[in-house]
């Protein structure tokens, strides 16, 4: 049934579908093009993918400071990416099975923020979890820590530096066995200013 | 893999946070609240584009996947031969099995699906599509349709093979000897 797709469905037109706000008229004729293309088709599925993997506040929340939230779903999108579309996946088949999992994702608890300490990184426990990976990145995107432990906090070695008054992301991987894993969202803290940090 | 994967997550991160910040984020500033729809979810369409982009201009892929699709399953069926099957598992022969009379029966069949086919609703077409040539799970099919649980698919797509069927009955098509 597919033929050569002349013009792909427009973003506003994506968002009213995957939303469900799209008239019933827009609703069909929407339905009528993704039948026939599977850029769009894969398009719905990928942005449904990561709308559903979202927290519901982030969902609902109407006041949003722009960059984090840039940040956020840019985040969410490039760590989605190369599992669905990265070197060697290659069948239609990959995707036959949705990724089942029942896992909590955890969450940050500090430093968030105006942080009063930033060398200690603390998180809720998840259920089941025996590691939790944590990634603490700088404002430029670059990697400055990485660690595991079966614990629920992670003190930062005395060779990463962080530096007063400026800004740093992190995150932390509840791995449960059997393939199965959840990540908190990138949270965002100010490392304290006008004192040691060790 | 993990790693190589992380690298290319970071730098697509930074490039796409890039775009959103160039010319004092046209791209942001051009979000125009709409009822019913999520910032989040439009921030997500845009982000994914633009990560498309930086992918296929670093991997030097085609842009469509469409295309990518054709080059790649070059002999791979119609959407009316897959639902062919579905509907008729015995029809597996192919047509240089068969003699001239055979083939010439098994054209018409397939048009007579072709006709059925275009005479569904776009939602069932969809569905058609989402099941048979990209197999989605059922799961991921119930959340691209709304449909509300995947027993509402399981319904729905026993009906339109049923639709399906007496549409083809209509055209002449019953039996499963060619």
């Amino acid at each position: 049934m597919e033929g050569r797709v002349e013009r792909h469905l427009e973003a506003d037109e994506v968002v009213a579908y995957v939303d469900a706000s799209a008239p019933r008229g827009e609703r069909k004729r929407i339905q009528a093009h993704l039948a026939t293309c599977a850029d769009c088709r894969q398009e719905v599925h990928d942005i449904l993918g990561l709308v559903r993997a979202l927290p519901a506040k982030s969902r609902s929340q109407r006041r949003i400071w722009l960059p984090a939230a840039a940040a956020a779903a840019a985040i969410a999108i490039v760590f989605a990416w190369p599992r669905h579309h990265g070197p060697g996946v290659t069948s239609i088949g990959d995707h036959r099975q949705g990724e089942v999992t029942t896992t909590v994702a955890p969450r940050p608890l500090a430093p968030v923020g105006s942080a009063v300490r930033g060398d200690t990184l603390i998180w809720s426990s998840v259920p089941g979890a025996d590691v939790y990976a944590i990634r603490l990145f700088d404002a430029g995107s670059g990697v400055l820590w990485e660690g595991q432990t079966s614990d629920t906090l992670a003190t930062l070695p005395a060779t990463v530096g962080l530096r007063a008054g400026a800004t740093y992301y992190w995150r932390v991987e509840a791995r449960t066995g059997f393939g199965r894993s959840a990540a908190s969202d990138l949270v965002e803290f100010i490392a304290p200013n006008g004192r040691s940090l060790r | 893999m993990i790693a190589r994967d992380h690298d290319v997550a970071m730098d697509g991160y930074t490039q796409v946070l890039a775009a959103l910040r160039e010319d004092h984020c046209r791209r942001l500033r051009k979000y125009t609240p709409r009822p019913g729809t999520q910032f989040t979810t439009w921030l997500a369409v845009v982000a994914r584009r633009l990560m498309l982009d930086y992918y296929r201009r670093r991997t030097g892929r085609p842009r469509s996947i469409d295309v990518e699709r054709r080059a790649e399953h070059a002999t791979r069926r119609r959407l009316e031969d897959l639902v062919a099957v579905e509907l008729d598992p015995d029809r597996l022969t192919t047509a240089t099995d068969m003699s001239p009379e055979a083939q010439i029966r098994l054209i018409e069949r397939r048009e007579a699906l072709r006709e059925s086919l275009e005479a569904l609703d776009a939602p069932d077409l969809l569905l058609l599509a989402l099941r048979f040539e990209d197999e989605r799970s059922i799961r991921d099919i119930a959340a691209m349709l709304h449909l509300p649980t995947v027993f509402h698919v399981y319904r729905r797509l026993n009906a339109v093979l049923a639709t399906l069927r007496q549409s083809l009955a209509r055209r002449g098509v019953t039996d499963s000897e060619p």
